[in-house]
C-alpha cells in the first residue's frame, strides 16, 4: 500500500494544530493575509482600531455579506447564480410596498423576503431538472427580476423613512454600537456553517459540486439539492435586500445591483472556494468578504482615488484565482 | 515461429517502417507492456490482437504518440526517435483513429480536415484550395462525404471517414486503427474495412487494433499477438487459423495470486437477484438470470458486449425495459440510482474517478456519501461517531488505516486504495446484490489480491455478487458461475471448474458458438423461456 504525504485538509481549521508548511499557507494563506491587513491598519493608522470603525465596516458590507454566504452554496455545487443582486434589489421595493399595502412594515418585510423563496426554487429547479447551464438561466432570471422589481416600483415613489418601526433594522444600533445588519449575519453565518457541515444536506452539496455523475449514481437528487441552494441563496438575499430598504426607509430600484452579485462571486473566490464547485467553506466566505472590505477602508482612509480602489481590488481577484488554479493544478 | 509457405499471393511487404524495440510502458505502477519489440513495413496491414488488456491499444496509441515510453527504443526510417505527442508522432507521418473521435463536432467536415493546417497564406484561407484538395482525398479514398457537413450530423462511420481524410491531409504514411469498427454498424464496419484496403494499396500503412477476429482474418497480412503485455509473436496471418490465434492470446496469461473459491451457496435459498428479461433497444437483449445469496457470479464480455449496460439498468442509472428484478424475492425499483440503492442493489462503477468517487473530498466523506441517511438523526444533522465508526468497521480491514486518514482527500491516495475506498462506500449501502464492474481496473496486484479477498469475505457473508471484469483469469477464479455476454445477448453460461480461457473467449467473440452450453449450477438454474 502506498503511502502518501499527509495534506492538510482544507475547511477543517481543527487541522490547524499541525505545524506549518507549504500546503498550510497556501489553504490558510487568506486567513493569514487578512490578518496582516488588520495589523498593518491597526498600526499605521490612528482611526481604523476603533469600536466604531469596525462597526461601521461590517454594517457597511452587511448585504455583500449575505449575498456572498447564500452565493457560496450554490458555487459549492459547481453552478453560479447571477440573479441574487436583482433579488435583493426586487426585496427593497417589495418591502416598502408590501409595508404600504397591508399598512403594516413588519408583515410587509416579512412577505417581500418571503417571495425571495420561490423565485430561488425556480431557478434551482430549471437549471436542474432540465439539466441547462445556471449562467445562462440566473443570466436571464435575473433581468426578469429586475424587470419586475421596475414595475413594482414604477406606481409611485414609497417613503417609509419617517416610518420607525421600518427602519428598525437598518438604523438600529444594540447599546448604541451593535447594528442589527451584524447580528444578521452572524446568524446566517453560523447557521449556513452548520447546514454545510453538519448536515447531510450539506455532505450532499459539497458531493454535488466535487462529481455529479458519481452523486447521480450514489442514489443523491441533483433536482433536490440545487433546488434548495438557490433558495437559500435568494434568501439571503432577500436579507440584503431587506436591511438595506429598512436603511434608507425608500423603495428605490438600486443601481448597483449586478456588481453586488458579481462582487460576491469575487469575494467566494477570494476566500478560496473553488469556482469549479466541491471545495470550500463558509468561513473563507467570511474571509473573502472581509478582506475586500478592509482593503476599501484602508483606501478610504488613505484617500486612495476611486479608480485605484476598483483597479487594486480587480488584481487581488486575479491573484486569488491564480492561488486557486495553481493549488488545483499540483493534485 | 513456425513459417510455411504462404498459401495466398500477396504484394511482397515493403521496407520497415517503423521499429518498436522492447518497449516497456507501465500505468501508475501496473505494467502494460514488457519488452515488445515489433516490426511495422511499409504498405502493411498489421493487426494487433489479443485478450483485453493485453496492451495491445496500448501499442497503438505508443505508436501515435499518445502515450509515451517509459522504456525501449522507437525508429522511423531506421532512425532513432523520441516523441511523446501526438503532434511529434504527425511530424513523422504517423497518425491515429481512435473509437472516440477527436474532431470538432460544431465545425464542418472541410474546416475539419484542415484544423490546424489550413492551406493559403498570409493568415487568410483559400477555401478553394481546401475544396479542391477535399476533393482529390474524396477521389483517393472514394469516400462520399458533403464538405460542408458538420460534423455533429454525422453517423459514427462517416466521422470516421472524415478522421481518415484528417489523416491523409496531413500525408499520413501509417494509420492506427483502434478498435474503430467496435462502434460501427456492420455496414460501416464493411466500409472501414474496404477504407483500409484502399489506403494499404496506396501505400499507407494501416496498424488494426482489434478483437474482432473476422475483421483480422479478412484485412490483415501480418498479425502480432500480445498477452498481459508482453509479446506473444508476429506472424503472417496464413500461417494462423482462429483457434491457433485464440490460443497464443490465451498463451502468455499468467495467474494473479487468486484466493480459494468462495464457499458455494446454500442450494434453494431465495435468489438474492433474480432478472427476467432484461432489454435496452440496441444495447441489450432480453437478458436473464439469477444470483443467489453468497454466490459469485462472473459477467465475462468483450468491450461493447452490453456488460456495463447491464449493470447500469440494475443499478437505476439507465432506462431498460424488463419483465421482473427482484431483489430477495421483493419486487425492487431500478427507476432511479437511489431506488435501486434502497432496494438493495448497489453499483460500484467501472470509472473509478468519474462515476464512483469524489476525489476532491475525504476519505471519510466518500466512504459514507451514499449511505449517509443511516448516520442522520432526525433534524438531517450527521451523526458524526456512528458515522466515522462504520467508516472505520469497512475500511480497516482493508488495511487503509483510520485516524487522520480519513480526513484526507482521496484524490492524494493510489488507485489501489481509491478502489478500497469506493468498496467501502458500496459496502455501507448494506446491498443485498453487489454489482463490481472492473473492481481490480487499475490497481497494482497487491491491491488486486486485498480487492479479491473483500469480495469473497461478502460473499461469505451472504451478499449476493455480480462481478463483470474483462480479465478472464479473474472471473475463472473467483466466481461459482460465469455468463458471457455477446452484443447484448448472454452467450453461455458456465460452472466453476467447466470453463477455461479459451471457452470464455470464444463465446465472448462469437465465433463457432458451437461450444456445448454447461449445465447450470444448484444455484442459478436459467429459467426456461
Amino acid at each position: 500500500m502506498t503511502q502518501l504525504t499527509a495534506r492538510t485538509d482544507t475547511d477543517r481549521p481543527a487541522a490547524a494544530g499541525r505545524r506549518i508548511n507549504a500546503a498550510m499557507i497556501r489553504d490558510y494563506g487568506v486567513l493569514l493575509i487578512l490578518v496582516l491587513l488588520f495589523v498593518t491598519l491597526s498600526l499605521t493608522t490612528s482611526n481604523f482600531l476603533t469600536a466604531r470603525n469596525l462597526m461601521n465596516i461590517l454594517d457597511q458590507n452587511a448585504p455583500l455579506m449575505l449575498i456572498a454566504l447564500g452565493t457560496t452554496f450554490v458555487i459549492l455545487t459547481g453552478a453560479f447564480d447571477l440573479s441574487s443582486g436583482q433579488i435583493m434589489s426586487l426585496t427593497v421595493v417589495l418591502t416598502t410596498q408590501f409595508s404600504f399595502l397591508f399598512a403594516n412594515p413588519i408583515l410587509g418585510i416579512l412577505a417581500a423576503v418571503l417571495v425571495s423563496i420561490p423565485v430561488g426554487a425556480f431557478n434551482g429547479y430549471v437549471i436542474s431538472r432540465f439539466r441547462i447551464n445556471s449562467f445562462l438561466t440566473t443570466l436571464a432570471s435575473s433581468m426578469v427580476i429586475s424587470g419586475i422589481a421596475l414595475y413594482a416600483s414604477s406606481g409611485k415613489l414609497i417613503d417609509l423613512s419617517a416610518n420607525q418601526t421600518f427602519t428598525f433594522i437598518g438604523t438600529t444600533r444594540i447599546g448604541g454600537l451593535l447594528p442589527i445588519s451584524v447580528i444578521i449575519c452572524l446568524v446566517v453565518f453560523v447557521a449556513f456553517t452548520v447546514l454545510l457541515r453538519y448536515t447531510k444536506t450539506g455532505r450532499h452539496i459539497y458531493a454535488l459540486g466535487a462529481n455529479r455523475e458519481a452523486a447521480r449514481l450514489s442514489g443523491i437528487s441533483e433536482i433536490r439539492i440545487r433546488t434548495l441552494v438557490y433558495v437559500l441563496g435568494a434568501f439571503a438575499a432577500a436579507l440584503a435586500g431587506m436591511i438595506l430598504a429598512s436603511r434608507t426607509g425608500v423603495g428605490r430600484v438600486l443601481t448597483g445591483a449586478d456588481a453586488m452579485t458579481l462582487s460576491a462571486i469575487a469575494a467566494v473566490v477570494i476566500g478560496g472556494t473553488s469556482i469549479a464547485g466541491g471545495r470550500g467553506a463558509m468561513w473563507r466566505t467570511l474571509v473573502g468578504v472581509l478582506l475586500l472590505a478592509l482593503l476599501q477602508n484602508a483606501f478610504n482612509m488613505m484617500g486612495v482615488p476611486p479608480y485605484w480602489q476598483t483597479i487594486v481590488t480587480g488584481g487581488v481577484i486575479i491573484l486569488a484565482v491564480l492561488a486557486n488554479a495553481t493549488a488545483s493544478r499540483k493534485e | 515461429m513456425v513459417t510455411t509457405v504462404p498459401s495466398v499471393v500477396r504484394e511482397s511487404p515493403g521496407a520497415s517502417l517503423i521499429t518498436v524495440h522492447g518497449i516497456e510502458k507501465r500505468f501508475s505502477g501496473a505494467i502494460a507492456l514488457d519488452g515488445v519489440t515489433v516490426d511495422f513495413r511499409a504498405g502493411s496491414i498489421h493487426a494487433l490482437v489479443g485478450a483485453n488488456g493485453a496492451g495491445k491499444s496500448t501499442l497503438g496509441k505508443i505508436l501515435a504518440g499518445v502515450h509515451a515510453i517509459d522504456g525501449g527504443q522507437i525508429t522511423v526510417d531506421g532512425a532513432p526517435v523520441a516523441f511523446s505527442t501526438p503532434a511529434d508522432a504527425l511530424k513523422l507521418g504517423i497518425a491515429i483513429m481512435q473509437q472516440e473521435i477527436a474532431l470538432a463536432g460544431k465545425l464542418t467536415v472541410l474546416d475539419n480536415v484542415f484544423l490546424g493546417t489550413e492551406l493559403g497564406r498570409g493568415g487568410l484561407v483559400d477555401r478553394a484550395a481546401q475544396r479542391a484538395e477535399f476533393h482529390a482525398l474524396i477521389a483517393r479514398t472514394g469516400f462520399s462525404i458533403d464538405p460542408k457537413a458538420y460534423v455533429d450530423d454525422l453517423r459514427v462511420g462517416e466521422q470516421q471517414q472524415v478522421a481518415v481524410l484528417w489523416a491523409l491531409a496531413r500525408h499520413a504514411r501509417l494509420i492506427v486503427m483502434d478498435e474503430t469498427t467496435a462502434s460501427l454498424d456492420r455496414t460501416d464496419a464493411h466500409r472501414l474495412l474496404d477504407t483500409a484496403r484502399t489506403l494499404a494499396a496506396e501505400g499507407i500503412t494501416v496498424v488494426y487494433v482489434s478483437h474482432f477476429l473476422d475483421e483480422v482474418f479478412a484485412i490483415a497480412d501480418t498479425v502480432t499477438i500480445l498477452a498481459n503485455g508482453r509479446l506473444v509473436g508476429t506472424y503472417d496471418i496464413a500461417d494462423l487459423t482462429e483457434e491457433r490465434m485464440i490460443e497464443l492470446m490465451i498463451g502468455g496469461s499468467m495467474d494473479a495470486a487468486f484466493p480459494e473459491l468462495a464457499p458455494a451457496p446454500e442450494p434453494g435459498a431465495v435468489p438474492a437477484l433474480s432478472v427476467r428479461s432484461v432489454s435496452v433497444p440496441g444495447v441489450l437483449d432480453d437478458v436473464t438470470l439469477q444470483v443467489a445469496p453468497g454466490e459469485i457470479l462472473g459477467i465475462y464480455g468483450l468491450v461493447g458486449s452490453g456488460r456495463s449496460e447491464f449493470a447500469h439498468v440494475l443499478a437505476g442509472a439507465l432506462k431498460g425495459s424488463s419483465e421482473a428484478i427482484e431483489v430477495g424475492g421483493r419486487r425492487a425499483n431500478v427507476r432511479t440510482p437511489r431506488a435501486a440503492i434502497e432496494s438493495g442493489i448497489t453499483l460500484l462503477p467501472e470509472s473509478r474517478k468519474d462515476q464512483g468517487l469524489f476525489l476532491g473530498l475525504s476519505v471519510g466523506a466518500n466512504a459514507s456519501s451514499a449511505a449517509l441517511s443511516r448516520f442522520t438523526d432526525r433534524l438531517g444533522f450527521v451523526k458524526r461517531r456512528a458515522e466515522r465508526a462504520a467508516v472505520e468497521r469497512v475500511l480497516d480491514p482493508m488495511s487503509l488505516r483510520g485516524g487522520n486518514r480519513l480526513e484526507e482527500e482521496v484524490g492524494n491516495f493510489s488507485g489501489g486504495n481509491q478502489q478500497k475506498v469506493l468498496f467501502a462506500k458500496c459496502i455501507l449501502t448494506q446491498p443485498t446484490v453487489l454489482i463490481l464492474d472492473e473492481p481490480s481496473r487499475g490497481v497494482d496486484i497487491g491491491a488486486k489480491r486485498a480487492i479479491y479477498d473483500q469480495i469473497n469475505r461478502l460473499a461469505g457473508e451472504g451478499v449476493g455478487i455480480i462481478l463483470i471484469s474483462s480479465e478472464q483469469a479473474e472471473v475463472l477464479h473467483l466466481c461459482h458461475r460465469i455468463v458471457v455476454f455477446n452484443k447484448g445477448k448472454v452467450a453461455d453460461t458456465f460452472t466453476h471448474g467447466t470453463a477455461d480461457e479459451n471457452r470464455l473467449l470464444t463465446a465472448a467473440l462469437g465465433v463457432d458458438a458451437l461450444v456445448e452450453a454447461a449445465p447450470t449450477s444448484h444455484g442459478g438454474k436459467e429459467s426456461p423461456q
